[in-house]
This record gives C-alpha cells, structure tokens and sequence, in this order.
C-alpha cells in the first residue's frame, strides 16, 4: 500500500462538469406546466446528467412564474414547492405552489421573474451529494 | 421538522417528505443524505405534521 496521495488528476473542464451534476444541479425554465387547482402548477425538469440517487429537491428563489405566453401570466414571490416525484432516473415532477387566481387546466411555462435575466435564471435544484 | 405533501390523484402513498426549514423535497431513498437525516430524525421519537389540505 502506497504512503502517500496519488498526484493530482487534471481533467478537460468539461469532463469536470460532467462527473459534477452527477451530483447536483440548477435548472430554469421548465417545458411545461398545468395547473391542477387555483394555486398550484406541476411540471417536470429533465436532468441533464442522470443522478447518483434519487434527488432532493429545493427552490433557489421564491419569486418565478407560470406564464401563457400572450394571455396570462402568474407570478409568485411567495413560491413553494408542494410535492415531487422521479418519473424515472433522468426526469422529475415537480408541483409548485403559492400561486393565485389559476384554475385547474391552466397551461404555460415556467421561467424565474423576468427583469434581471429574462426570466433564464435557474429557480430549482436537485441535489444528490454524497 | 418535516411535513408529508399533498398527494396527488393518482398517489396512494408519499413519494417525498418536505423539510420546513427550507421546503425541500426529500424523496425516500436510502442513498439520499438528507433522508437519512430524516430517518435520523425519526428514531429521536418525532412525527412529522400532516400535509395542508388540497385547495380547489
């Protein structure tokens, strides 16, 4: 047995941030959502690398919205998430919260407030760290 | 402390426990730290609080 660290690896960056979200990761905008009640919306948000474990999930900011694109759009600042689910091991559901004046059927996406970043910023992390 | 979620339709049964520090989702997978947590949790004679009921 050695005494001593093996050197140091140096990897491509990419190949870094690859192993990474195995682990943990950020997402925004979502594809879709529908709400299922007055104040509520589920949605799903595919990894982009399969997770070492089934996730927990947890909200980057309150503030985001569920917008149909050139009729309405539903703005929280008070956002929650109510429940989720893996679909399988490279996709969530996702039900999130906080939301007023909806009604079951409702459809649009999701995206972070608009204004600093256009609504791009990622709202939603999935953790699966050691 | 914990709180069970809303089921949806189709759940008979949880598929995650939400903490209420911070609102996250911790599905129960054993590999999942913070459910270990959770367990933890548990053993010290803790209940979790029942989910808010579902608005229409």
């Amino acid at each position: 047995m050695q005494d001593r660290s093996t050197d140091f690896e140096f990897l491509p960056i990419d190949v870094s941030f690859d192993r990474c979200l195995r682990y943990y990761e950020q997402l925004g905008v979502a594809s879709f959502a529908k709400a299922n009640n007055t104040t509520s919306f589920w949605t799903s948000f595919n990894f982009r690398k399969r997770k070492r474990g089934n996730p927990t999930v947890s909200l980057l900011t309150t503030s985001f919205s569920v917008s149909e694109w050139g009729v309405n759009n539903f703005a929280t600042t008070s956002g929650t998430i109510v429940n989720s689910y893996l679909t399988n091991n490279d996709a969530v559901y996702v039900q999130l919260g906080g939301f007023t004046g909806t009604s079951a059927g409702t459809t649009g996406t999701v995206t972070s407030t608009f204004g600093v970043s256009n609504g791009l910023d990622p709202i939603i992390a999935f953790n699966s760290e050691l | 402390m914990y709180k069970f979620p809303q089921l949806m339709p189709n759940q008979t049964e949880p598929s995650c426990i939400l903490r209420t520090t911070d609102g996250a989702c911790i599905p129960f997978d054993l590999a999942n730290r913070d459910y270990q947590e959770y367990l933890k949790w548990l053993e010290e004679g803790n209940t979790p609080l029942p989910a808010d009921e579902i608005s229409e």
